[in-house]
Formats: structure tokens, sequence, C-alpha cells
């Protein structure tokens, strides 16, 4: 962007995630296709995806989890003058999920809407809209939803590791956060690693392409000019989460960076539930926000196939300790139930 | 009051492929006509029961299509209650004729069901319950299932004694050639037949069937001047309703709509429920019967399943019900099934039922029920 | 032909079905459904019941039980989810069901 500002008025007032209560292992698909057991789920670093269920879409988890960020924010809905809801599973090619969504949580008339498409990153640019209507005092709070029910392609790659999930953030004012919003920035250009077009269900990826000169090349972009910018530096962070498509890579742009394991431990969850699009680092984020103590210095890092990166930087606050989210990640994951292919298949609707 | 029956007929019921609503309204006007020795220019209004022909056939004019059958231009009703259709239209004629305004009616239920795949028809069906209970995926067998679920629960009962009367009914059927299912079952074959909706199977719910019933009603005056050896009159009618969907009832295991109709008739017919010798009544699914003959008033809340197993109910018991076979066996026509009751408990009252004959009934009862209890109709006949 | 309800009737029905959305309940009576209407026909078997919302008020609801089959008495809470299997081109109904809550274990963080 232009100008690197510090903000001075935003912060997260309320978050939380929704898990579908279905998963699905690399070993039970890798079955299905004759394909070694073992390796895939190695390879990948992932133990499970979420599997929402035949009623759910990126709009019913969007719900669920807005519905809980409004309540630890405790201020009612209709005080929300903006909605994004980001996505690359929104339900309609034209008509906003965002809503939807709205009319479900009680919003009522008076909010701004609009869906955002960026791959895996569309509910950030929401962060970083939202963020700046409250910074100007254009709005009180502003409420963005990450949430998709990822699609993949039975037999690629990619079917191993697309799960689904929706984290939703209401940003408000300052004095009432659990965590200040402190920074933003971008990167973005024009580079078609990965892409779904208008009708067709599942989306299409370049294999290697997607590695240095998109993932790797835009994350690490935009972090670094996030860092000279704002004078931050890599080790002054208490935690860091990246997009997470699996294991893999942000382990190896966390090692390039030099950030430590133990800064990417609480913010990992692709582990735990795969790669749920656009609220992949979102549910990060929200375990980081769960785990951190008063004081935390946060670092997120999108990122967006076709493509783009954003950075943000949060710093925990007392109240971090006094709000909590009524089921938390760790929740949600111990109660997965997991299935077998053909129920997996028969929940995505694909049989 | 007195509505005396001068005629009845009921078409054979079942899957009548070379049948179509016309045909069978036809035959059943005419045959109930026959009955009574009159034509149809003795007839002075002629009042239809139907619920779905709109759905099924496209043909909601029913009236018009009525009057063209017979080629009458007299008035024709059309009178619709989702199952108690054909109760219903019974009601109305005996109003008018009590009324005044007309001295003769000629009653028709009738239904057509089959021209569409069953699929179809149960959520065409649907339209009798509310947008509620259509939104929740219920259909007729999981609503009663709900109903079902609550009496088990509630008095102990078992799958088994729901069994009990479907057996009961077949085995009345079997005596009824007219009837959709003319044979025996076992208490087994209903226990393993196929889920529907726990713990509805479906051995326990009534088939969909096309079929037509039809009586001949007129005054009491009109009788006077013709009088008929071996008469049968309607002496008590009664209707009541209550909400639409079962979230709104003050019970799940009884029909306040079943126990007001059932009053009033009793108290026109200046009767009592242990005055009734035979009942037809509305047995959609097996619980349905067991909630009737509560409702009703023969037996004790909570004791109807009870009887069910002991053989009071059954032919040749103290109070035979269902002795056509009832829904479950001899077939639910929807908007027929009112109408064939009364047909039903008039052979019986004439002795004219055959094989499945009550020894000297001198009293019976009708029953027909719309929905889940949305509406009922309750008749009592004597000779 | 079976009937799809109009957009415009799903529209008119939001505010009040959408309030459902958290409200706690307790099964009142329930049945797994195997034959469903045509139009849920993908999303059979399936449970459906009678809920008690409130003191007065009771309601006719799909009931959603991921762990083990759901029974009179249990508690629910109503969650947003599609009420029928989306088709290409319509408009998508969505809508409240009740999720059966003691199953779940929490407090692992």
């Amino acid at each position: 962007m232009n100008n690197l500002k510090r903000l001075l008025r935003v912060g997260i007032v309320g978050f939380s995630i929704y898990l579908p209560e279905l998963a699905i292992s690399p070993k039970e698909i890798a079955k299905a296709w004759n394909r070694e057991n073992a390796k895939i789920g190695e390879s990948l670093g992932i133990l499970r995806k979420t599997v929402a269920q035949k009623d759910e879409d990126s709009i019913t988890m969007a719900v669920e989890a807005g519905k809980a960020a409004i309540e630890m924010a405790d201020i009612s809905p209709s005080k929300i003058g903006a909605l994004f809801m980001g996505s690359e599973s929104h339900p309609y090619a034209v008509k906003p999920s965002g809503t939807i969504i709205g009319e479900a949580l009680g919003l009522g008339n008076e909010y701004l809407c609009a869906d955002l498409q960026f791959a895996c990153k569309a509910a950030a640019a929401g962060l970083q809209i939202a963020a700046a209507m409250i910074e100007s005092g254009m709005i009180d709070y502003g409420l963005v939803i990450g949430s998709d029910k990822a699609q993949a392609k039975p037999r690629d790659i990619l079917e191993y590791s697309a799960s689904s999930a929706a984290a939703a953030f209401l940003l408000g004012p300052k004095k009432e956060s659990v965590a200040e919003f402190l920074y933003t920035d971008s990167f973005s250009s024009d580079t078609p690693d990965f892409w779904r077009r208008q009708g067709c269900d599942f989306p299409q990826h370049l294999g290697r392409f997607t590695g240095e000169p998109a993932y790797f090349k835009h994350i690490e972009a935009v972090t670094k000019n996030l860092l000279s910018k704002s004078k931050y530096k890599i080790s002054d962070f208490d935690h860091v989460v990246f997009h997470m498509p699996n294991s893999k890579f942000p382990a190896a742009i966390a090692q390039k960076l030099g950030v430590t394991d133990r800064q990417l431990k609480q913010g990992f969850t692709v582990l735990q539930i795969g790669n749920p699009y656009s609220a992949s680092c979102l549910v990060g984020m929200a375990r980081v926000l769960e785990k951190a103590r008063p004081g935390d210095n946060i670092l997120v890092v999108s990122y967006g196939s076709g493509s783009g990166s954003d950075g943000f930087v949060f710093k925990t606050t007392k109240l971090q300790q006094v709000k909590k989210t009524k089921k938390s990640f760790d929740d949600f994951v111990h109660n997965l139930e997991e299935i077998d292919y053909s129920s997996y298949l028969n929940q995505m609707e694909i049989i | 009051m007195r509505i005396p029956v001068l005629g009845v007929y009921q078409t054979k019921f079942g899957e009548l492929w070379d049948k179509s609503l016309s045909d069978l309204v036809s035959e059943a006007g005419k045959g109930a006509m026959k009955d009574a020795a009159v034509d149809i220019s003795q007839i002075e209004s002629i009042f239809v029961g139907n619920m779905l022909s709109g759905i099924s056939v496209g043909q909601e004019h029913l009236a018009s299509l009525v009057a063209s059958i017979f080629k009458t231009k007299v008035p024709v009703t059309r009178v619709e209650a989702a199952c108690a259709s054909g109760g219903m239209a019974i009601r109305q004629a005996v109003l008018a004729i009590l009324s005044g305004e007309i001295e003769t009616a000629l009653v028709i239920g009738a239904e057509k069901m089959t021209d569409q795949p069953a699929e179809i028809i149960a959520q065409n069906l649907m339209a009798a319950a509310s947008s509620e209970e259509k939104e929740a995926g219920l259909t007729f067998p999981s609503l009663y299932a709900l109903i079902a679920q609550a009496y088990l629960s509630r008095f102990k009962a078992s799958e088994k004694d729901l069994a009990n009367v479907a057996v009961k009914n077949h085995k009345h059927a079997s005596l009824n050639p007219s009837s959709h299912f003319p044979f025996e079952i076992t208490v087994d074959k209903v226990l393993k037949s196929s889920k529907v909706a726990e713990p509805i199977k479906l051995l326990d719910c009534s088939p969909i069937s096309d079929g037509a019933a039809a009586v001949v009603l007129t005054s009491a005056s009109w009788i006077k001047k013709k009088p008929k050896k071996n008469g049968v009159a309607i002496i008590g009618s009664g209707q009541a309703s209550d909400s639409l969907e079962l979230s709104d009832r003050n019970s799940l295991i009884e029909f306040d709509s079943t126990k007001e109709a059932s009053k009033k008739a009793f108290f026109q017919a200046a009767l009592e429920p242990k005055d009734v010798c035979l009942a037809e009544v509305h047995d959609c699914f097996t619980i349905a019967e067991i909630l009737a003959i509560e409702d009703l008033g023969f037996y004790k809340k909570g004791e109807g399943y009870l009887i069910e197993a002991n053989g009071e109910v059954r032919l040749g018991g103290k109070r035979p019900i269902n002795t056509s076979g009832g829904l479950k066996a001899c077939g639910h026509p929807v908007g027929a099934t009112g109408v064939k009751q009364v047909v039903e408990a008039v052979i019986q009252l004439k002795g004219r039922a055959g094989k499945r004959q009550v020894k000297n009934p001198k009293v019976g009862l009708t029953h027909n029920v719309g929905g889940t209890g949305g509406t009922c109709v309750v008749h009592l006949l004597a000779k | 032909m079976s009937k799809k309800k109009s957009p415009i009737e799903i529209w008119r029905e939001q505010k009040s079905k959408y309030s459902l959305l958290g409200k706690k309940g307790e099964i009142i009576s329930l049945s797994r459904v195997n034959q469903p209407p045509v139009s849920l026909a993908s999303f059979a078997p399936y449970w459906s019941g009678l809920v008690k919302i409130s003191k007065t008020k009771k309601k006719t609801g799909q009931i959603i039980s991921a762990k083990k089959d759901p029974e009179i008495g249990d508690k629910v809470v109503g969650v947003f989810r599609r009420m029928t299997p989306p088709d290409k081109e319509g408009i998508i109904e969505y809508g409240i069901k009740f999720k059966v809550k003691q199953h779940e274990k929490t407090n692992f963080s």
C-alpha cells in the first residue's frame, strides 16, 4: 500500500471459528485411489481434513462463526456497520452471501455489505477494509468472515487437504478489543498459480509453480515490506501465522524468514484440520488469540492465489483473558468424527 | 335428527389403473342411486368429497365435472378437508336437508391417486400439513410417527401393539371383496416391513388407493311418503377442528377434534359411547386407531393398545372396529373414505355384510379425520 | 410435479424462521425419516421431531445429531443450515435445524 499507517482506534472485539463435525484422513482418501497409505498424509503434514455436511455450506458456517463472534463482543448486531464475507465457495455467482448472513445474524439494514473473492485470502481484505472504516470513523463495528466448503477434484492432490471451516472477526473500538489491530500491508501481482472458472465445480492449479513464484514470493515480499516499514523484527513476534495450504509450505517460509517452531506452534492449525481456503490463516489466527497472553505481538500473513499476500500485526490486550470463546478450536477438533471415503463423497454431493 | 339413508355403494378400492376419477364418481353415484331406487331427476343436490383432484389430475372445478357426469343442473358442491373430505361432504348434505332447502342429496366421495408415482403423492398429501412441518422434512407417516413415539413412550407400549391393529383390519378386509387388500397378514410381517419413519413401518400405514363411495340421503318427511323396510338413518352428526400443526396441540397423544366432534354427535343422538355396536374409525396409521377408540370415549386414554390385543374390537368381539378393513386394509382413497365409512355402517345395520356381518347391530359410528386431527367429523347411525 | 417453494415465500418467512438461531430446546418426540418427500431425497435418512422451545411454544423441525441417535428429552440448539438440497438455478432455502447438545465434550483448551 502507499503508506503504512499505525492504526490507533481499531481492534478485534470478538472472534470465533466454526468447524463442521466430520473429518476424513488422507489415509482414507488414499485407500480409495489405491495410493500408498502413509506417505501422502506425511508428505502433506495433515492428519485429517474437516468435511462439511450436505446441509452446510460457506454461508451456514459463516453464520455460526459470526453469531459466536458477536456473542463474545456482547454488542447488539444492529451496531455492525459493515459485513465482509470472503470465500472461494460462495453459493451464488451473483447474489451476496453477506446479506444472507446479515439477515440471519440480525444486522438490520444499515450496513455496508460486500462479498470478497481472492482465492484463499478472500476475507483478509475484509479485515483491512473494516479496519480502515473504523479508523476513519465511518463505522463503529465491522464483521469479517472467511468461510469455505472447499471443493477439490477427486483424485487430485488437493483432495487430501481442501477442507471446510469458517472464522469470524468482529472489529471495533480499541478499548473493547482482545487484540489491537496495529498495521497491515499488501502485495499483489497477476500470477496464475491456482484458479477456478465461472461454472466449474473444481479449481485447477499448476503444481510446483504454486511454490516459489507464488506462495513463497508473495509472503516473503509482504512480510519484508511490513517489517521494514513498521520497524518490527521477526523475533519481536510471539506468534506467527502463515496461510497454510499444507504443513510444508508454511514451515519452509518460516525457515526462510527466521520464524521459529515456537512462534508457529499455536497457529499451526493445518495439521488438525487441513486447508479451509479463505478460513485457513484466520483459523490459525483465532487459535493464537485463544492461546496467547496479554501483550503478545502477533504477525499474520495471508496468501491468495492469483496472487497476493497481506500482512497484519496485532497485539493482545488484558481483555484477551476476559473475553473467551464458548467453543475453542481444540473443542471443535476433539469432537470431530472421522468418516470413510464414500460418506465423504456423499456429504460433498460429489455422488 | 333423523336423516334416512336410501341407498349406498362402494367401488372396489385399489390400484384401478383403467378407471379415471370420472369413472369412479360415475360408478359410485349410479350404484348408490340404483340401491336407493331413485334416478338423478329425484336428486336435488350433490355433494362431492375430494382432496387432491387439482394436484393429482389437474381438475379443480370438480363440482361442474360431477354435474356433467350425471347430466344434471342441480347444485353440486365440492367439499374439501384433507382426509375428512368424505365425512364433511356427508355432514354438509345432512345440514342442507335439515335446513329444509332440499329433500334428497347424493353424496359422493372419490379419489384418484395412482396416476402419479407414490413419492409425488406423498408430497402432495403434505398439503394437509403445515409449512413448518413440511420444512422439517415430515411426511404423514413421520407426523404420525411423532404421535406413535410419544404414545409408546408414555404407556410403555411396543411396536407389536401397533401391529395388532393392522392384523385385525386385514382379517376383516379378507372378508370384504371391495377392499384394497382382501388378505390376512401376521404381526411378524408387520414388524419386518420396511421402516418408513420410525416407529412406523410400511404395514402400519394405509395405502395409496383409488376408489369412490356414495350414499343417497333424504329427509324424514320424504321417507314418510315412501316408507322403506329395514331403514337406516343418520341420527347424529358432529364436526370439530384443531390446530393445523402438532406443535400447537395441547397433547400429542389425543385428538381434541375427535373428542369434540363425537361429543356433539352423541348429544344430538341422545346416545353414549357404550351404546355403539360397531364403528368405522380413521386408521390412516395403526396408532390412529388406538387414539380413536380412546378419544371417542370407548376406552380410557392408554387402554387402547391393550384392547386391540384382547380381541374385544375384532369381528365377533364386543364392539368390532373397522369391519370394512379400515383405511389400512380396505384402502384409503382420501376423499372417498369418509363416505365409505357410512356405507359400511349402513350395510352392517341392514344386515347385508355377508361374511363380515356383525350380529344384530343397533347403532354404528363413523369417525373421519383430516390431517393429523385438524378436522374431525363423526356420525351416528341407527336402524 | 413436486411443488418447489416460491423464493418470495422463502423471503417472507426468513425473519421469523431465523429468530430460532441459537434458541435452546428439548425434544418432545422424534422420528427417523427413511422415506422422505421427493424434495429431500438426497438428505435422507434424517431425524425430524417436535421440540419445546419455551414453556408455551413448540416447533417441528429437523434434528441433527452427529455422534449418536437423538432421543426424547435431549437438549437441542437451533443452528443455521440448508433446508433443501440445492439445485443448479434456484434460490437456496436456508433455515434452522435443531442440533443435539449433550454429546459434545468441551473445555479442551
